[in-house]
């Protein structure tokens, strides 16, 4: 095989793109993944994976020109001391806001799944059905028996953490022990119970190991350590990343060739042939040109940059962007609303009970149960919720001297307290797009892009209803001192923008069909983000997973057939 | 303060590299290399004196304590605006001089009993510059001291790899 010719390649090494290479890799394709960014390699690139706190520079803390001079990046939740070298700087790939949007990304090995939250949920048709029932998007063309034999194959292979709570809106998986509710979890979902029919805290569902299986352990993993200092990349494999799981695994089948520093400028369209050839490439070194060809394409660059591709991939034959002819690519992108929470203190008989140790499930998670089964409210759709109760030490820092030293030095126990984070599902309309600028290019000779998103009145009163209910089932629960606040943030703090290029069964109204492969050019697959018709309200990274392994084996039985 | 103790001390202090680089040599100037603020070796003086004062030493504290003035000094040059630094600077000035209440005197002279009655005078001080910098020493010094390897490591504060969630501890 000359050095540029592979039977797949892979664009992108993130959630999506490692289980893309990891599939075809272990088909026997020769596989070429390519990522803009640097390499990572488990364990070896973690600098900060064992430090303490003292010994970092600022305690954790990010100075003030890095925040300064990256004003997006710093509001992210992660971005701290620890895993600051893991996020892409504001100024290193610049955009255009004709709205403001918060663009988080993680451009080396690996991608955002070093830093990912790590909580994962399986959709159910209550999501799949939902623009089709509620009217907004196009029908999925897909439904949740379509998918589920594929979160089964990549659930086991990830290692997911929960228990098969038998709730409709989130099927159960296969689990591994879940990490339990703690005391007043616990007791808030109890309340849930008796006062409501359909309102339900569950141990977090999360892709961390708490009992390895034999796979697990020929991974390389061991059992999670509770450290909860995943964002740093773990040296257990406590928790799924590309880095630890699924490049190495394809790397151990001799047929994946990593190639980092590959900025994919375009997908080359063959006029001819009426496929998709290959990709060029920009060396960010070296600022030079390549191409690489392949009989499959996979997409993963992560949903604004596989969008940023296919509108760059312009041929005679797709004038406006590779697989285009519906006009919908860039357009109908969604994302989370992630702008509200909840609060109040707990007093009451569980103060006897503390907290012991760290929860790497974060707590709890409630599913959606607004207009879950039909339409009651005056929003479509609805919201999940992270929902934990916490109870930590404080210290007395009013006073100095040696009454200062001893309060330090015997800190006390605070009260519980309870948050609930709001998830909440948005619509994909078509105003909200990404386009490339006309006239900027970035330091690689790509357009770069404009962000026209927003949020709409339909969030608006998701919100208020959000702030309403958890309001109510507080004060039920007994709660004292409660109070909410909704954040002016703009889109994108979530980190699960989506859409752009969306499934469907109509080629006049969607890119991709049924197996996320492209109506127009059927060698060209997309699998991450961008993929999505609608955002439900679940973490989205496990859905990626299991799409794409799913398409892998749909892509791999129609080369079979000799269809590419 | 003893600037060869505060320099043997540089190494130790967590984050030991970034000063071991750092160390200035000139007898007028702040014994560590600040960029963003300028600092004199009275200042420095006067800082340490208040940051002992602010949370007193026992006697066995390690290095990386008895000079906590020096994350104080370096978490101000990184993580604090010009307007905070110059409030800070010229508030430590007016430490050294004494002048900036009715009962204060020049600070690094008076007596351990002074010293305390103005810190004590420090700790409940209206809005002010001078209350901008105590509050800044005060954090800061807090901050470097919960986050020290003497509390985490000896005195077992935080665990790197709990191994363990227990929602339901007893109290």
């Amino acid at each position: 095989m000359k050095d540029n010719i592979f039977d797949t390649i892979v664009i992108g090494s993130g959630i999506s793109g490692g289980w893309a290479a990891k599939e075809l890799a272990e088909a026997g394709l020769k596989t070429l993944v390519l990522e803009r960014g640097r390499d990572v390699k488990h364990v070896k690139d973690y600098p900060t994976t064992n430090m303490y706190p003292y010994e970092f520079e600022h305690r954790l803390e990010v100075p003030l020109k890095l925040r300064e001079e990256n004003p997006i990046v710093s509001k992210c939740y992660a971005f701290n001391e620890d895993a600051e070298h893991f996020f892409v700087k504001d100024t290193e790939h610049p955009y255009k806001q004709k709205k403001p949007f918060d663009w988080i990304r993680g451009y080396q090995v690996g991608g955002k799944s070093l830093l990912w939250a790590r909580q994962t949920q399986r959709w159910s048709d209550f999501d799949f059905e939902g623009p089709l029932r509620d009217g907004f998007a196009v029908d999925w063309p897909i439904r949740y028996k379509d998918l589920a034999p594929w979160y089964d194959h990549v659930e086991k292979f990830v290692g997911i953490s929960g228990n098969r709570d038998g709730i409709a809106a989130i099927p159960d998986g296969i689990f591994q022990p879940a990490f339990p509710l703690n005391a007043v979890e616990e007791y808030f979902k109890n309340v849930l119970l008796k006062s409501y029919k359909d309102r339900h805290v569950v141990s977090a569902r999360c892709a961390h190991l708490s009992k390895p299986e034999p796979i697990h352990i020929a991974q390389g993993r061991v059992k999670c350590q509770n450290r909860t200092l995943c964002q740093r990349g773990c040296p257990f494999g406590g928790y799924f990343s590309s880095n630890a799981v699924t490049l190495p695994w394809a790397e151990k089948t001799g047929n994946m060739t990593l190639r980092p520093f590959s900025v994919v400028e375009s997908i080359i369209y063959d006029d001819q042939t009426q496929k998709a050839k290959g990709v060029r490439i920009v060396d960010t070194n070296t600022k030079e040109s390549y191409e690489y060809y392949a009989k499959i394409i996979f997409v993963n660059a992560s949903t604004v940059n596989t969008n940023l591709i296919l509108l760059n991939s312009k041929s005679k034959r797709f004038p406006n962007g590779l697989g285009n002819d519906s006009g919908v690519l860039g357009k109908y992108i969604a994302f989370h609303n992630y702008s509200t929470r909840v609060y109040a203190d707990y007093d009451g008989e569980l103060n006897h009970y503390k907290i012991d140790g760290r929860n790497p499930a974060g707590g709890g998670y409630m599913p959606r149960f607004r207009n879950l089964y039909k339409q009651e409210t005056d929003f479509l759709r609805g919201y999940a919720t992270g929902f934990g109760a916490s109870r930590s030490t404080y210290q007395e820092t009013s006073s100095f001297g040696e009454n200062l030293r001893d309060n330090l030095l015997n800190p006390k126990l605070g009260h519980w307290w309870v948050g609930a984070q709001m998830m909440g599902e948005t619509i994909p309309k078509k105003e909200n797009k990404v386009y490339l600028d006309l006239n900027e290019k970035d330091a690689w000779g790509v357009p770069i892009l404009n962000f026209d998103i927003d949020y709409d009145d339909n969030d608006e009163k998701m919100s208020k209803d959000f702030v309403d209910q958890f309001t109510e089932m507080y004060e039920k629960a007994g709660f004292s001192n409660i109070h909410s606040s909704i954040d002016k943030q703009p889109p994108g703090l979530d980190i699960h923008e989506m859409g752009g290029v969306r499934m469907g069964r109509d080629p006049k109204t969607s890119i991709l069909n049924e197996w996320n492969q492209m109506h127009d050019c059927k060698n060209v697959f997309v699998t991450d983000g961008a993929c999505m018709t609608s955002t439900a309200t679940q973490n989205p990274s496990l859905t990626y997973m299991a799409m794409t392994a799913r398409a892998v084996n749909y892509a791999l039985s129609e080369m079979k057939k000799g269809n590419f | 303060m003893n600037r060869r103790d505060a320099i043997k001390g540089l190494s130790i202090l967590a984050g030991g590299m970034w000063l071991m680089k750092s160390c200035s040599l000139d007898p007028e100037s702040a014994s560590i290399e600040l960029h963003n603020y300028k600092m004199t070796k009275k200042m420095e003086d006067v800082l340490s004196i208040l940051v002992k004062t602010i949370l007193p030493l026992k006697g066995n504290e390690p290095e990386e304590i008895k000079n906590l003035h020096l994350f104080v000094m370096k978490m101000v040059d990184d993580c604090h605006d010009k307007s905070e630094q110059q409030i800070f600077t010229d508030s430590l000035e007016d430490l050294i001089r004494g002048n900036w209440h009715t009962k204060s005197k020049p600070f690094i002279t008076s007596t351990g009993e002074e010293k305390n009655m103005m810190v004590g005078l420090l700790n409940v001080l209206d809005d002010s510059n001078m209350k901008k910098c105590f509050e800044i020493a005060k954090r800061r010094t807090i901050q470097g001291y919960n986050n020290s390897a003497y509390l985490m490591k000896t005195k077992g504060t935080y665990e790197l790899i709990p191994g363990r969630y227990n929602g339901y501890a007893k109290v």
